[in-house]
């Protein structure tokens, strides 16, 4: 029951060419049609991808050189607090002495105001 | 039970209609899966049926690669992918139902096109004939019939059968894969005939075997298509 037969097994060649015109069709159209603009796509994801890493790059090599440039000027500024407390300190230190010394005068030249005060009413 | 095949007669050629019939729908689903894939292209986050088509474009870039070693030419990369697809389609076409007309004589309809060997061997013929092809046009018909002789003259026959093989078994490996699947699940079907515990008994292994050949359909249309660039490369180097 087909066109020729191989080892007594019926061929039906019909079966075969359309199989073959339908396969060679169902390629050719793929590659036409789909194949091309999908190959495309995944180019030019593949390029924007690319760009995108390089940005990326970029972008991160930046923010490491501004935080650096943070770190810097946060220790300066914590060196600058560190000198001005203990300047504070120091100031404080004398002001406190200062007050005593002048206390000390005052009571002093009291005193001796006082004393000449009690001669004056003596004499 | 045997069924007989639907063959039609024209321009005295035989047509067998249910292999007609299964192969265009197959061809026509592959078709449908590559227009709906292509048909609102997504740069960014590809989605849905896109995301399925590049899957399969990649991973034959993939075999390419292995295999040939490149992963540029359209023309083998759009036959690799419309051979996975196309088999895959096909290997499983049968899986679900089948139509089976009754009368003198029964008339199976609907089966997988790949459990016909008609089918496989067209495309393994078809696939042999192109790696052919590629080498006459790369080196010339001289180095072409030289290269049966190689490395001395007595390996003629063995070169010829080489060729011969090749074909027969990457035709014959797929048809008799798929063509058990289907006569096994025949098999657990017929006894459903029987009454109501033998189809019990037979529903589970049923599942079972169908789930088996899918993985099987998958794993015949991966290995077709390694082959098939395996064959290619085996021209180009």
């Amino acid at each position: 029951m087909g066109d020729f037969e191989i080892f007594g097994i019926p061929i039906s060649l019909g079966t075969m060419i359309y199989q073959a015109l339908i396969f060679t069709i169902l390629v050719f159209l793929i590659k036409k049609l789909a194949m091309k603009k999908l190959l495309g796509i995944l180019e030019n994801r593949k390029t924007y991808i690319g760009q995108q890493l390089t940005i990326a790059e970029q972008c991160r090599s930046e923010a490491e050189l501004k935080l650096a440039v943070q770190e810097s000027l946060l220790s300066e500024a914590r060196q600058i607090k560190y000198r001005s407390e203990i300047e504070a300190r120091e100031i404080l230190e004398k002001a406190v002495e200062e007050a005593k010394e002048i206390i000390h005068s005052a009571r002093d030249e009291a005193r001796r105001i006082r004393s000449n005060q009690n001669q004056n009413k003596g004499a | 039970m045997h069924y007989e095949r639907p063959l039609a007669t024209w321009a005295g050629m035989t047509f067998d209609l249910s292999i007609i019939l299964t192969s265009t729908a197959a061809s026509l689903a592959v078709f449908m899966i590559a227009m709906l894939s292509v048909r609102n292209l997504e740069e960014g986050k590809p989605e849905g049926i896109q995301n399925f088509m590049e899957w399969a474009t990649e991973f034959v870039q993939g075999i390419m690669s292995n295999s040939i070693g490149a992963s540029k030419n359209v023309f083998i990369l759009s036959t690799g992918v419309s051979l996975l697809l196309y088999l895959f389609i096909s290997n499983s076409l049968g899986l679900p139902f089948s139509f089976v007309t009754e009368g003198a004589h029964p008339v199976s309809w609907w089966k997988s096109p790949t459990a016909d060997a008609h089918v496989t061997m067209t495309l393994a013929i078809m696939v042999m004939a192109y790696t052919h092809f590629i080498d006459i046009r790369m080196r010339g018909f001289k180095h072409y019939f030289l290269s049966y002789i190689t490395p001395f003259k007595a390996f003629l026959p063995i070169n010829i059968l080489e060729q011969f093989c090749t074909t027969l078994t990457l035709g014959l490996r797929l048809f008799g894969n798929i063509y058990a699947g289907e006569a096994m699940l025949a098999i657990l079907l017929e006894s459903a005939v029987n009454g109501i515990l033998p189809a019990i008994l037979a529903a589970v292994p049923l599942l079972v075997w169908q789930a088996f050949c899918l993985f099987i359909g998958a794993i015949q249309a991966y290995i077709f298509v390694t082959l098939t660039m395996v064959y290619i490369a085996h021209r180009l180097t």
